[in-house]
């Protein structure tokens, strides 16, 4: 079975100049929690989670001891996110991401979320292009799917 | 043999400047090379006292670290921050003041680096809030850092190699050193405050901000704040008396930081792997190769020519005493000091010996400890470690001051740095040449 038959398509897609806020924008209600960050011609140049924006709005001399020493000052969140705001997508994103392509094998992508311990793999055409994603989520059903067929309490 | 070991020394020396790699690689690769090539035997290198590695200074910085790196996991000292700040009811200057003075006594216990490594974070958050500038006071912490760490054995490297070699114990450098190092944290916090007094102004809602922390919450660890505090005093102790008790000074190290690992729960593993190796073997490295110099007679010829030019006679080393801590406070500006110490400690003493030793007839530390001597030795100290104020690459803890606020988005351009350190540097080693000039040759304290 082939990767792409997994797949979602429900992307949220960025250009590499994108801005913090623009990024923040397009992750507001998407399913996946990855913005991929993606050339005129649909290429992945890189992607950013979740935690690269939060990574970004908190400042790296804070850790979780001082910040509970800290006033309940809502305003420093603001200041943070109004210094990065000349942050843009190629800034933040990990542009050496592991990638799976179309044609790739159940089996590889399974290994390979166990391996890097992502939460959600990109898949490629064989251009470099963008067609789609697969989450552990799906390969979960997509094995309890498998398992069924010789497992009579799973069905 | 003599151009083997001067080839190696001088080519370390200079990729050390250059910083183009990593200088505990270029240590030890160049240690290797002065036992592969036989300058000095294995034997030399490990246990000859005077051609080989140190194991005091190596076993009293891996001790301070164990025992800092435990005391750390407490909170104790972003409290101490905080609670510093709130003092100066987050008033800018007022801040910037406690905070020097906080990090030169805590520098005067604790090495440099973790000093402006634990207290620069709360800085850059201070200053954040305050919505100041945050360069002027982490410079300000590189410099107090070094100033403070000056007044004691423990303070500064250069003094626990000072310390090993001359066999000076921890109250012969606060009774001879902490005097100049007063004064000069005086005087340079005077010219801070005809600086800075009045350029440093801020609304009252930002030092509200300050005054709104609560300290109370970074005591992570009350029980081992307890043991850690109790223990450290211990050691604090055991430094003062260690000369009464004929203690090295890492027995003393070492027994405090045995007792807190027994005392507390924390995973020797863990605290084991965040000593700095990469410093310890530097140092390892480095004695290695200044041993080879000091065996093929390079030293020798070094300390011939420096007494040729300063004329020290038994009775009075006051030329040297004056050059010595101008030399080694420009070097220590330009190249690492502790290299600097490690090659200037083996010609002290050559010169201990041609100076003093046929008319005293003294030898060792006796020698070395001989009062027309120990202006010197204490000019070596106040030049090497105040010296290294002079630049960004100086000290180790400009290093990691510039690296941070870089990291933070406010980059301290080299010429930046020196705009601060290299008036701070000269203003404090001419304190300390009047200091040493008066109380050695005028008073005779």
């Amino acid at each position: 079975m082939k990767v792409s038959t997994i797949m979602h398509t429900d992307l949220a897609t960025v250009g590499p100049n994108e801005t913090l806020i623009g990024l923040l924008c397009s992750m507001r209600g998407k399913a996946s929690r990855l913005l991929y960050v993606i050339d005129a011609a649909g290429r992945l140049l890189g992607v950013i989670s979740s935690y690269d924006l939060l990574k970004v709005l908190t400042p790296f001399y804070l850790d979780s001891n001082m910040a509970r020493a800290m006033g309940e000052d809502e305003n420093f969140a603001a200041r943070i996110l109004e210094e990065n705001k000349g942050t843009v997508a190629k800034d933040i994103m990990v542009s050496r991401c592991v990638t799976l392509f179309e044609d790739a094998h159940f089996v590889e992508a399974e290994v390979l979320f166990t391996e890097k311990g992502v939460n959600a793999l990109p898949v490629l055409a064989n251009d470099g292009r963008l067609l789609g994603e697969v989450d552990r989520g799906a390969m979960v059903a997509e094995l309890i799917c498998l398992f069924g067929r010789i497992c009579p309490e799973l069905r | 043999m003599f151009w083997v070991a001067v080839g190696i020394f001088f080519t370390a020396y200079a990729v050390i400047v250059s910083e183009k790699i990593h200088k505990t690689k270029v240590a030890l690769f160049g240690a290797a090379l002065t036992l592969l090539t036989k300058v000095l035997t294995q034997h030399d290198a490990l246990h000859d006292i005077d051609l080989g590695v140190d194991w005091n200074v190596i076993f009293l910085l891996i001790s301070m670290m164990i025992m800092v790196n435990i005391m750390t996991k407490t909170g104790v000292f972003q409290y101490v921050a905080i609670k510093a700040a709130k003092v100066a009811k987050g008033d800018p200057f007022r801040v910037m003041l406690i905070f020097a003075v906080v990090t030169a006594v805590a520098s005067a216990l604790l090495d440099n680096v973790t000093t402006v490594l634990l207290l620069a974070p709360v800085t850059l958050l201070i200053a954040k809030e305050l919505e100041v500038d945050p360069v002027p006071y982490l410079i300000t912490e590189a410099l107090a850092s070094n100033i403070g760490g000056t007044a004691t054995l423990i303070g500064d490297p250069p003094n626990i190699m000072i310390a090993s070699k001359a066999g000076l114990d921890f109250m012969a450098f606060i009774y001879n050193l902490a005097p100049a190092i007063i004064i000069s944290m005086v005087v340079w916090l005077f010219v801070w405050k005809l600086i800075f007094g009045k350029r440093l102004q801020v609304r009252e809602d930002l030092k509200a901000r300050i005054m709104a922390m609560n300290e109370k919450v970074l005591i992570k660890d009350p029980g081992l704040l307890k043991k850690s505090g109790a223990v450290m005093g211990l050691t604090i102790l055991g430094f003062m008396f260690h000369g009464v008790l004929h203690f090295e000074p890492a027995t003393v190290a070492l027994g405090g930081a045995a007792l807190l690992l027994l005392l507390s729960d924390e995973d020797p593993h863990h605290v084991l792997a965040e000593v700095e190796w990469s410093t310890i073997f530097f140092f390892i490295g480095l004695f290695i190769i200044i041993g080879g110099t000091v065996k093929v007679g390079f030293i020798e010829l070094l300390s011939s020519k420096m007494i040729a030019l300063t004329g020290p006679t038994p009775e009075s080393m006051l030329t040297l005493t004056m050059v010595m801590v101008w030399f080694a406070g420009i070097a220590s500006a330009i190249v690492d000091n502790i290299p600097f110490v490690a090659t200037m400690n083996p010609l002290l003493v050559d010169m201990a010996e041609k100076i003093l030793g046929p008319s005293t007839g003294l030898k060792g530390f006796d020698l070395l400890q001989h009062p027309t001597m120990m202006p010197v030795w204490w000019s070596l100290a106040l030049g090497a470690c105040l010296g290294g104020n002079g630049t960004a690459i100086g000290a180790s803890a400009n290093v990691i001051v510039v690296g941070l606020s870089e990291k933070a988005g406010n980059k301290i351009t080299f010429l930046r740095f020196m705009k601060y350190g290299v008036p701070v540097m000269f203003m404090t080693v001419a304190i300390s040449m009047a200091y040493l000039y008066l109380r050695y040759y005028v008073l005779h304290w």
